[in-house]
């Protein structure tokens, strides 16, 4: 159970950078933050205590696994999450050149 | 080898096809795009033509039975989605041709271009809910990145403003996602659809919904979740813009929605009142929130992402009136909106492309100059504002008779009162940018602008003239299969295999 | 029944509203090819027209072709139907033959043809619906038609197409009610009903006088017929021959028919009979009173076409099977002549360019042709056996003795169309005097006989009074009115045509004879004196006009003619000063508070925009703010 809160809070720490924090790049971390979570979460929804990893080597063995999809599903999430962050950092490095600052709460161009 | 999985097929191996053949020769990038997207629009008017007969197609991804793989689920509801797509991508395609050609890296458009397109499609007949997500975030990953292509200060700002908040919705889908594996170990909407019938409407039942609507409506746009898009849609070229307005917002807001809703989590107006009233609410909020502020724009394009804010209340008030009219409106207006808003920003584009600015202020006098622009945007404005005989008098019709039907009279007076502000806003782009005189040495637009607004205005006619046509074959169908709640999951485990 | 065009199978019936509209609109936009275009759609029209009335006089056609919204849009042709397309798509052809050459370089004479073809697709469109939702819609259109074809003018005809719409567009209106009442009341608006509706419930009495209404006043019977001579000044005969003469009769006529026979069953209902032949009898005496009195021939014409649809109102009004036949046959006979009248008038004003009585005389040796059609059709406005007119206005007459075995008040009626008649007859003489006879002002020594194209229209109406009277039983009644009417027809009259075709024939003889007998003894001709100074011939002309003026001059007739004239009678007028009356009531005070809430709503419009505007500060926090708060709203309401 105590993994589960841990992860809620890990989710909510990740959520408080990126309400509250006005450094870009920080922003960003509080994404991954609760990417993290999320992946945590998923890992820990599989999990069976003393199960083995999926990997069926013989037939006749005693079938205690792991969920295997939330891994491959884990997998497939992390992806993602490295192309968004990848391309949110791009993006804060060409907001940086155009604005010289990290801080959000100068760039505000765009309103009305 | 089944027609389903060519929806995303296709536009995923023109995705990469497209880097390697503008190195050969350039211009093969937009054929490679325009010939994809047509075989698309195509291939979805034959998807339309199937429905008729068979309510539900199911593509198994690999031969996996149904629970175990993923499966693409296709019904009147997805032909639907993907016939509009496929418009709106067929004519931005063709649009791009000249727009874009002050642009440098065109490779990298159009690549982003077809991979939109690929999440689209794939959201529309995906019949796995993890797969949705993916599909989801190719879409919403592709629009980031095309927001932000014209890397001036304005883009980057919309472009990483849009995505702190895709990404709050998108991760809040995702943990949504969890949430559900984690209570019924299941990833196929019809099995997660049978699940949470056995469970009943408990907290973790409606709290799931929640999570999922707060995504969604973040796609969506809708009021208070809207302020990405003014920024967003305006700062993409204007051929994104017509597609983001004209389909993104309503595959990954309102189709998803409406899925879930109606299908997955089988709630109906009857069983579920309060929860219809809360997207009737979020919809008047809408049309009369956003409405009113697009009235004090100065921005030809930001005006009309405000104005698809408002027009996507009234999609999501037909969704919630969820009687049949109300449901076959909102679809109808699907539709509707995604040729009239298409249509709008497409003529945004021609006129940006011709005067070099998008302020009302400084625009004018190119009513005369730009006829077919002129013509085009009168055509999709009147349409918008729900003149007879042009398609979106008749879907807003469907949805106000709906609205009537249910007995909600006041609402129905709201929202025909609230239309006078759809009225008011175009008129001011109207009145500055087309019949105000004025010198100017804008030329007219090229000849593929032109057949892109052409057909898109011609659509908007024929589409009203044959509304009736139009709701017997594709939008009645549409409602109908979203309005069989439940019978999805029998239709998805019951249905054969379809060899296409 | 269909056709294949071009591989598409199109049912006739779809053919003879559209036809009419392509052919009407290509002319329009190519302009070169405007002529064959026409030609094209009408008398493809008039082909298929008469196919449907072949079709009709064996079965019905009744088709549900669309149910929109919960209305049932019916196809609903029998013989009736049928009848009336043939004659609206002749018509349109007669009158489109003559205006080719009566047109031909007028202003806006594109304008006038697509409006032309836009009326006829338009009243095809109203004969052949069987559902009174989309016959309005149809009827509507014909307004707008209205309007265009009147506005295509001599002069400046806009007052004149404002009155026309003013007046239609008002009795529509209540017509729009009566059909609504109807259905409300009875569930359905497809006709034919059955069983019909007896009109004894207030409601549904109300809700026919409101058709009725409707139908009279496209018809042009009084009180709603101001706009026709209001008209007839300033529109080309053409359009009146066209509109007033012929399509309006016939459809104003076919409605009241369609309502009071096929829908509702006026036979059982002695008040709205009486009422109804009332007004008949009213309009006759009236409008023909008026028409003696005027010196402008299309004016004159036109209260006659006002005066002829009493005749056609009563015949109906009666419930009797003759005289309502008798009433269809005068609906039909008259948009015979009627449109003959009017291109044979035409026909002298395009080859004298004006139309005052005063200015006209002797022209028919100038005009032979002419003069025939033109006294043909007179006499059958007029009664004179044996032409067409007679037959049919006897046949009302009929009607209304036979009334006598219901009512009291059969004698007014019978003396009214009578008295009427005649006095239709003496009119006609003055006018034929003035056109034709008489002698002849110097300036028209050079007139002509009028084209071909135009005098060949009016020889065949012309032709057409002769034969629809001489063999009235053999061609019209049994083809035309008897299966188009829903009961049986007792035996009409005891006069056969052929012994007065033999009496007026020996009529003509004699007074030949007399003619000639005068004409032996040549009178003496010699210059006027006047106090020793010679007068010129033409001063002492002595003109048609005044035959009657002595009539106005009568005590207490001349009151009446000059409410008359000063516009007493004219519903417009009314219709006018309660406009402005409410108009005043507007401008002082329900303007005053709309202004005012105008000003203060675009006023909170703005400040609310502004608001709203002001929101999007461009920062983020303040967007995920709302966002979170959105999403704090829903998981709030949905879970608890």
């Amino acid at each position: 159970m105590i993994v589960f809160v841990s992860c809620i809070i890990l989710f909510l720490i990740g959520l408080y950078a990126v309400v509250t924090k006005r450094n870009l790049i920080k922003i960003a971390i509080g994404f991954a933050l609760i990417e993290y979570a999320i992946n945590l979460f998923f890992a820990l929804v599989g999990f069976k205590r003393g199960a083995l990893a999926p990997i069926i080597t013989r037939l006749d063995t005693p079938h205690n696994f792991v969920d295997p999809i939330p891994q491959a599903l884990v997998l497939t999430a992390i992806v993602i999450a490295l192309g968004t962050t990848a391309l949110m950092l791009t993006i804060i490095l060409r907001i940086y050149s155009h604005y010289k600052t990290f801080d959000i709460a100068e760039i505000k161009k765009l309103r009305g | 080898m089944s027609f389903i999985p060519m929806f995303f097929v296709i536009p995923l191996v023109s995705a990469f096809l497209i880097p390697i053949l503008g190195k050969i020769y350039k211009p093969l990038v937009w054929i490679v795009s325009t010939v994809a997207s047509f075989a698309l629009f195509v291939l979805a008017l034959y998807g339309i033509t199937v429905t008729q007969e068979i309510p539900m197609i199911v593509y198994k991804m690999g031969n996996w039975p149904p629970p175990l793989g993923i499966v693409m689920a296709f019904d009147s509801f997805s032909a639907l989605m993907v016939l509009v797509i496929s418009i709106i991508v067929f004519t931005g395609s063709l649009f791009s041709l000249r727009y874009m050609s002050r642009y440098t890296g065109q490779w990298k458009f159009y690549t982003l271009f077809m991979l939109i397109t690929a999440g689209m499609m794939g959201v529309s007949i995906t019949g796995d809910l993890f797969n949705m997500f993916v599909f989801l975030e190719i879409a919403a990953i592709s629009s980031y990145a095309l927001v932000a292509f014209g890397v001036g200060a304005e883009e980057l700002e919309a472009s990483f403003k849009y995505m702190i908040m895709g990404e709050i919705g998108g991760l809040t889908f995702l943990l949504a996602i969890a949430l559900i594996y984690a209570k019924t170990s299941t990833l196929n909407l019809a099995d997660i659809s049978n699940s949470l019938q056995v469970m009943g409407h408990t907290t973790f039942f409606w709290m799931v919904l929640g999570m999922m609507l707060f995504a969604f409506f973040i796609k969506a746009a809708l009021v208070p979740f809207h302020s990405w898009l003014p920024d967003a849609h305006p700062a993409a070229p204007a051929p994104i813009s017509s597609l983001l307005s004209g389909t993104f917002i309503k595959v990954l807001g309102i189709y998803t929605t409406a899925r879930l809703v109606f299908n997955i989590f089988g709630l109906t107006r009857a069983n579920d009142p309060l929860f219809f009233n809360i997207l009737i609410g979020f919809g008047l909020l809408s049309i009369s929130f956003a409405g009113l502020t697009a009235l004090s724009q100065k921005d030809y394009k930001r005006l009309l992402g405000f104005s698809s804010v408002s027009q996507i209340g009234y999609i999501m008030l037909g969704f919630g009136i969820g009687n049949y009219e109300g449901v076959a409106g909102a679809i109808f207006f699907i539709l509707a909106h995604a040729l009239a808003k298409g249509l709008l920003f497409l003529t945004s584009g021609a006129v940006v492309h011709a005067a070099g600015t998008r302020d009302l202020d400084k625009l004018s006098g190119l009513g005369e100059r730009m006829p077919t622009t002129a013509w085009s945007f009168r055509f999709g404005s009147l349409s918008l504002i729900g003149i007879p005989p042009l398609v979106g008098f008749f879907a807003k019709f469907y949805i106000i008779l709906g609205t009537i039907k249910a007995g909600f009279i006041w609402v129905a007076l709201i929202a025909i009162l609230l239309s006078v502000l759809t009225l008011g806003y175009l008129l001011k782009i109207e009145n500055s940018v087309f019949m105000k005189k004025g010198k100017t040495d804008a030329k007219k637009a090229p000849f593929t602008m032109r057949i892109a607004m052409v057909f898109l205005v011609v659509l908007i006619v024929i589409f009203g003239i044959g509304f009736q046509t139009i709701i017997n074959f594709v939008v009645g169908p549409a409602a109908h299969a979203l309005l069989r709640g439940l019978e999805y999951s029998h239709l998805v485990f019951g249905s054969f295999i379809m060899n296409f | 029944m269909s056709v294949n065009i071009l591989g598409f199978e199109i049912e006739i019936y779809y053919l003879v509203v559209l036809l009419p509209l392509i052919g009407g609109l290509f002319g329009y936009l190519v302009n070169r090819l405007r002529t064959e275009f026409n030609f094209l759609g009408f008398v493809l029209t008039l082909f298929f027209a008469i196919k449907l009335f072949v079709i009709s006089r064996g079965e019905v056609i009744s088709q549900i072709t669309a149910t929109i919204f919960g209305f049932e849009s019916k196809i609903y042709i029998d013989s009736l139907a049928g009848f009336i397309l043939l004659f609206n798509a002749i018509f349109a052809f007669l009158v489109w033959v003559y205006s080719l050459k009566a047109m031909s370089k007028k202003p806006r004479e594109r304008a006038y043809y697509l409006y032309v073809a836009l009326t006829l697709a338009a009243a095809n469109g109203v004969v052949l619906s069987g559902n009174l939702i989309f016959l309005l819609i149809f009827w509507n259109v014909l307004v707008f038609s209205l309007y265009g074809i009147l506005l295509v003018g001599k002069k400046d005809s806009s007052f004149a197409a404002r009155k026309a719409v003013t007046i239609i567009g008002v009795s529509d209106f209540a017509m729009m009610l009566g059909i609504v009442i109807l259905f409300v009341k009875t569930g359905t608006a497809s006709f034919p009903f059955d069983p019909k509706i007896l009109p004894n419930n207030p409601w549904l009495m109300f809700s026919y006088i409101l058709i009725f209404i409707g139908a009279i006043a496209k018809a042009g019977a009084m009180p709603l017929h101001t706009w026709i001579p209001e008209s007839a000044k300033v529109v080309p005969a053409s359009t009146m021959a066209f509109i007033p003469a012929s399509l309006d009769k016939l459809l104003g006529i076919y409605l009241l028919v369609r309502v009071s026979y096929f829908i509702f069953d006026i036979s059982g209902s002695m008040p709205l009979r009486i009422i109804l032949m009332t007004i008949g009898a009213i309009t006759i005496i009236a409008a023909v009173m008026m028409a003696m009195v005027q010196k402008e021939a299309m004016r004159l014409l036109s209260f006659h076409a006002v005066s002829q649809v009493g005749y056609m109102v009563l015949g109906i009004g009666t419930g009797i099977p003759i005289a309502i036949a008798g009433g269809l046959f005068h609906m039909i006979n008259h948009a015979i002549y009627k449109s003959c009248l009017f291109l044979s008038a035409g026909s002298v004003e395009h080859r004298t360019k004006t139309t005052q009585l005063d200015n006209l005389g002797g022209l028919g040796t100038k005009m032979p042709v002419t003069m025939f059609t033109f006294i043909v059709a007179a006499f059958a406005i007029s009664g004179v056996p044996p032409f067409n007119g007679f037959y049919s206005k006897w046949m009302v007459y009929q009607g209304v003795v036979e009334l006598s075995r219901e009512t009291n008040l059969w004698p007014i009626f019978l003396i009214a169309a009578m008295f009427g008649s005649v006095l239709t007859l003496a009119s006609f003489l003055k006018m034929i005097h003035s056109l034709f006879l008489g002698q002849r002002p110097k300036a028209l020594n050079k007139v002509g006989e009028a084209r071909f194209e135009m005098v060949v229209p009016s020889l065949i109406l012309a032709l057409a009074c002769i034969v629809f009277g001489v063999f009235a039983k053999a061609i019209p009644l049994k083809h035309f009115i008897i299966p188009a009417l829903p009961f049986k027809i007792g035996e009409i009259g005891f006069w056969t045509p052929g012994l007065a075709t033999v009496l007026i024939i020996v009529g003509v003889i004699i007074g030949l004879i007399i003619f000639l007998l005068g004409t032996a003894t040549k009178p003496r001709r010699s210059k006027i004196f006047v106090g020793g100074e010679l007068l010129e011939e033409e001063s002492a002309r002595m003109t048609g006009p005044n035959f009657y003026s002595s009539v106005n001059t009568l005590g207490m007739l001349k009151k009446t003619y000059d409410f008359g004239e000063g516009g007493a009678f004219d519903f417009y007028n009314y219709l006018l000063g309660i406009t402005r009356g409410l108009a005043v009531l507007f401008r002082d005070v329900i303007n005053s508070l709309i202004v005012a809430a105008y000003k203060y709503i675009g006023k909170l419009t703005t400040g609310l925009s502004r608001l709203t505007s002001a929101l999007h500060t461009g920062e983020l926090y303040n967007y995920v703010g709302w966002i979170f708060l959105g999403g704090i709203i829903i998981l709030i309401l949905l879970v608890l």
